[in-house]
């Protein structure tokens, strides 16, 4: 009888104009490989953050998994990073 | 009464022999075996209007359908067999959940045709977990453990707790890591609900839209102002952002 928990990524999603990407990190419980529970973990990666000079900051994504780095590279174009400093930029109004 | 004792009973010409007349009625009494096991005997249609068949004599194998008869499958009234249920649900098990073969299924409630602002394909409870997105690379303290979100449909619920460490930075406090990015609209409209914080009464918070953190704000009555980090510097905030998608 071997209790065993690990983390899967649970989900990618892709969402918004700005492509931001919402991971599902899942810890899951098992006991002889039959799932016993299921917990959800959710953060969201944007492309970047903005300076004190309003540009854009990449996101560092060393520390997220292969395949989220993945998605992230795809769908981060240089256009979508433009589009969402401006965003950021106009967001200091409340 | 007569009795006649034949050993078989045979046509004397052709190959039909006629019992009778219209009208004659044939008593077979009762412990009378009729033994047609070594033949097929053939009913026509409709002759048979009064009959007794003794109980758990008919199995599934007699039964003519299309489809597949096994335990997910039962019968229906075009004589086929179908599967248990609605098409593309199952029960999860013994648990009885209602679960759906596809992960984006989902209710149509309160409309008889499928509309899709009545579609209720979502549910998820998870952790989450707080983040500085100020810009002033802050890490906050009591997260662990307090940050929770049920989301239903397109709204979020997400509840926190944050502590500020101490801190001189101008930038204005952001509070991001929200586990799902807010539906993006002109302005920011969806609020944060305090239920404890140790800055100055009457502090608001408020969701970016089309983004995943809140901004503080505080008021003179007449104008709203963003707070700076340097303002809630080691000021402790709990409370339940509610959220669109």
């Amino acid at each position: 009888m071997a209790i065993t928990k690990e983390t899967q990524i649970g989900k990618i999603e892709v969402v918004g104009k700005y492509k931001s990407v919402q991971v599902r990190t899942d810890t899951v419980v098992m006991e002889d490989g039959e799932e016993l529970s299921r917990k959800y973990h959710r953060h969201v990666l944007a492309c970047g953050t903005l300076d004190a000079d309003n540009n854009l900051v990449d996101t560092v994504l060393t520390d997220e998994h292969a395949e989220v780095q993945a998605v992230c590279n795809a769908v981060w174009t240089q256009s979508i990073k433009d589009a969402y400093r401006t965003f950021l930029a106009s967001q200091n109004d409340i | 009464m007569s009795e006649v004792k034949v050993n078989k009973i045979s046509p004397r010409s052709g190959t039909d022999v006629t019992l009778g007349d219209s009208g004659d009625t044939f008593t077979v009494p009762t412990g009378v075996t009729l033994d047609t096991s070594n033949s097929t005997v053939t009913l026509p249609d409709g002759s048979v209007t009064n009959a007794k068949i003794v109980d758990s004599t008919i199995e599934l194998a007699k039964l003519s359908a299309t489809g597949t008869k096994d335990a997910t499958t039962f019968l229906r009234g075009d004589n086929t067999f179908a599967a248990a249920g609605l098409n593309g649900w199952s029960e999860n098990g013994a648990n009885n959940d209602l679960l759906p073969a596809s992960a984006s299924a989902g209710i149509y409630l309160g409309v008889n045709s499928a509309t899709a602002a009545n579609l209720l394909d979502d549910y998820e409870e998870g952790s989450w977990t707080p983040i500085d997105d100020s810009g002033a690379g802050l890490s906050f303290s009591n997260t662990s453990g307090n940050c929770f979100y049920t989301k239903i449909g397109n709204v979020v619920c997400a509840s926190f707790r944050v502590t500020y460490p101490s801190t001189a930075t101008s930038n204005n406090a952001h509070i991001g890591g929200l586990p799902f990015t807010a539906k993006s609209q002109s302005v920011n409209t969806d609020a944060v609900s305090f239920g404890e914080q140790n800055y100055v009464a009457g502090t608001m918070a408020v969701v970016s839209q089309g983004n995943t953190n809140f901004l503080f704000l505080t008021t003179n009555g007449s104008s709203v102002s963003l707070v700076p980090n340097s303002s809630i510097s080691g000021k402790d905030f709990r409370g339940t952002v509610i959220y669109k998608t």
